[in-house]
């Protein structure tokens, strides 16, 4: 058993757009270190908007994208590794699960919903035979509250999307995993049940002690249901650690311009603000990605990029100004990651 | 400016007929910002088409009446239906459709899609192109948004910069109304602030009347004046929007403000428990009574009325009225 139960390591995905000779690189994934500790399960929540890099790094958590560089580890055993002591096929989908965003797309429409249950149970060898797969199929329903004799025999276009995220939920439940990686899995769904499925996310880490990469763009819900956040912007995480304080007390810049743009219903907004130009091209950027929006920035910011700042034991921000501006007294992001890891 | 009373709308179709505006009655006031809340299938999208005059088969106006007010130029106000409203989209009315990224004609410059939005009858088609640009140069300095977007087209700019470009469309000819489906669906939270903060600058300027379809609450809150939550095809509850987050009384809506997550706040919230009723078949009586938790045995099979619980506060409830049997 490892310390930590997710840890990526400078992880680091660049796609080619075009010709070889005329296309262009775009970091999806900027050297992105972190940690999820194992001791407890636990709700991180990757927040940012569209392009940020979030869905691909959860596709490089579900070993559905290579990193181009970098290091994935779960429980210790690292993922995309041939031989030895990675961690592969059926022992891989025993651990990780995927829950998708559009439940729709997630199962096809021609085929019965609970097919996808009962085989998950029987090609993973959850269960020896169907008697057994029914017990299991029936109990994870249960867990979602569904009933297994309304589910079965039906097809997709039988549910409500609420109720198909509920199978999706269940079906990833099936091999107990340690990690279930959910990716937007309540954009899709309509604000009055959308509570019920992240309500879900929070009984099932206390029935299944199974933790959960939360991915959305919804600060509010990743507040409510998260441990840990991590916020991405233009494929760094800008900054990471324990959800009260990151949304409470933000040390980011980026992270104070989302919570600011969030339309709360506690307080209306100013008007006639500017906000900081978006229309920047940011991803080449050999400086701060944020400094031409930031309105803390200061000529450092624009020269080099920021190191990763230890803002207190278990946070970090990749910003200049939690250090005063000084270059010297940051940490690298993989000096700041073991020292937060000797730490605790 | 615009009358709705007991308008019924369905959709005619070979597996039944779907009601999806089912005896809306509302009167939108001139220089007002009325946002439409509810969830995906209530109806608020048709209810927002019936508005702009948009009825294609299989949508058609059942019953009720539906009138807006025209001025006529010399100071006169005429008073127009469906078929003739749509004799003056643009001008009058206009409308800012859901899902900026496919709307665009992806072949054609932004500026031709501002020439093409001209009706043929307004004085600017007649003095041609040049004026026309001018005067769209100059809305879009004026918005703060860059000349070039007139010589691109829609897949070079971003999905905030189409949604901005969507909005100048619709309101450079001034129109006194308004209509935006969804305006910022699908935009990033730091974008989609921009873009409302400058549709409410913009009715602020123009005082004309923006009708906001929403099913983000928060949205609602941040720029509507009044707020309509449907629910099933029907207008469940109406009123001023202050009014409606301090005091929601259909418990629709108490339930669906409950439900918003805060940050700084994890005080448990619930979903509301199980789904809509299918439109093609709703239930007798009050269509939220089955996940309703303070139904009474009547909700079940007698229709509540609309009653004003305040000024300008209407909610369709049995709890609030006395049982007519």
């Amino acid at each position: 058993m490892s310390e930590n139960l997710l840890e990526l390591r400078n992880v680091s995905k660049v796609f080619r757009i075009g010709g070889l000779v005329f296309g262009t690189r775009l970091v999806a994934v900027d050297d992105v270190s972190l940690s999820l500790p194992a001791a407890e399960p636990s709700i991180l929540s990757i927040v940012g908007e569209s392009g940020s890099g979030k869905t691909t790094l959860a596709r490089i958590i579900l070993e559905l994208e290579h990193p181009t560089s970098g290091q994935v580890l779960i429980d210790g055993h690292p993922l995309f590794e041939k031989g030895g002591a990675g961690l592969k096929g059926r022992d891989y989908y025993r651990a990780v699960q995927p829950i998708f965003q559009n439940p729709f797309e997630a199962f096809s429409a021609r085929k019965r919903v609970d097919k996808y249950l009962f085989n998950a149970a029987l090609r993973l060898k959850i269960a020896q035979n169907r008697k057994e797969a029914r017990e299991i199929v029936a109990e994870v329903l249960e867990s979602v509250g569904l009933d297994l004799s309304r589910v079965e025999g039906k097809y997709a276009n039988q549910f409500s999307g609420g109720e198909l995220q509920r199978i999706s939920v269940a079906r990833s439940l099936i091999p107990r995993p340690k990690l279930i990686v959910a990716d937007e899995p309540v954009s899709m769904i309509d604000a009055s049940l959308r509570m019920n499925i992240v309500n879900l996310f929070l009984e099932l880490k206390e029935q299944y002690k199974v933790s959960f990469v939360y991915i959305t763009h919804d600060l509010s819900t990743a507040y409510y249901v998260s441990d840990y956040i991590g916020i991405m912007y233009r494929g760094s995480v800008v900054e990471y650690g324990p959800s009260e304080q990151i949304l409470t007390d933000s040390a980011h810049p980026y992270t104070e311009l989302l919570l600011d743009s969030v339309p709360t219903v506690d307080h209306k907004w100013e008007r006639n603000v500017a906000l900081p130009d978006i229309e920047v091209k940011e991803f080449q950027a050999q400086a701060c990605k944020f400094a031409k929006r930031c309105k803390y920035v200061e000529a450092i910011c624009e020269r080099t990029v920021p190191p990763m700042a230890q803002v207190s034991a278990d946070r970090q921000a990749l910003c200049y100004r939690p250090v005063d501006y000084d270059p010297q007294a940051a940490l690298s992001p993989r000096e700041s990651l073991e020292s937060a890891a000797a730490k605790s | 400016m615009l009358r709705l009373r007991e308008l019924k709308c369905h959709y005619h179709t070979p597996r039944g007929v779907v009601q999806a505006v089912d005896g809306v009655s509302i009167s939108i006031q001139p220089n007002e910002v009325l946002g439409i809340a509810g969830e995906s299938g209530c109806g608020k999208s048709t209810l927002l088409k019936v508005l702009y005059d948009y009825l294609q088969p299989p949508l058609r106006i059942v019953s009720g009446s539906y009138e807006a007010d025209f001025p006529d130029g010399d100071g006169k106000v005429k008073t127009i239906g469906p078929g003739e409203i749509r004799e003056h989209w643009w001008e009058f009315i206009s409308y800012i459709p859901q899902g900026s990224m496919s709307v665009l004609n992806p072949v054609i410059r932004i500026e031709n899609q501002f020439f093409d939005a001209v009706p043929k009858r307004h004085p600017l088609k007649a003095k041609g192109k040049e004026a026309i640009r001018e005067r769209v140069a100059a809305y879009l300095k004026e918005l703060e948004l860059p000349i070039e977007v007139l010589k691109s087209y829609p897949h070079q700019l971003s999905g905030g910069m189409k949604q901005r470009v969507l909005v100048a469309l619709g309101t450079f000819l001034h129109p006194q109304i308004v209509l935006a489906d969804e305006p910022t669906t699908a935009l990033d939270v730091v974008v989609q602030k921009g873009i409302l903060l400058m549709l409410i600058e913009l009715q602020q300027q123009m005082e004309n009347t923006l009708v906001v379809v929403s099913h983000d609450m928060g949205v609602h809150y941040q720029i509507s004046d009044r707020l309509a939550i449907m629910y099933a095809g029907k207008l469940v509850e109406y009123g001023p929007t202050d009014a409606i987050f301090n005091n929601p009384l259909h418990p629709y809506t108490q339930m669906l403000i409950q439900s918003l997550p805060r940050v700084g706040d994890r005080s448990q919230r619930v979903g509301i428990s199980g789904r809509p009723p299918n439109l093609i078949d709703p239930p007798a009586g009050c269509r939220f009574a089955a996940r309703c938790p303070k139904a009474m045995e009547h909700c079940a099979h007698q229709e509540p009325e609309l009653i004003q619980m305040g000024p300008d506060h209407f909610v369709s409830c049995h709890l609030y009225g006395e049982v007519a049997s």
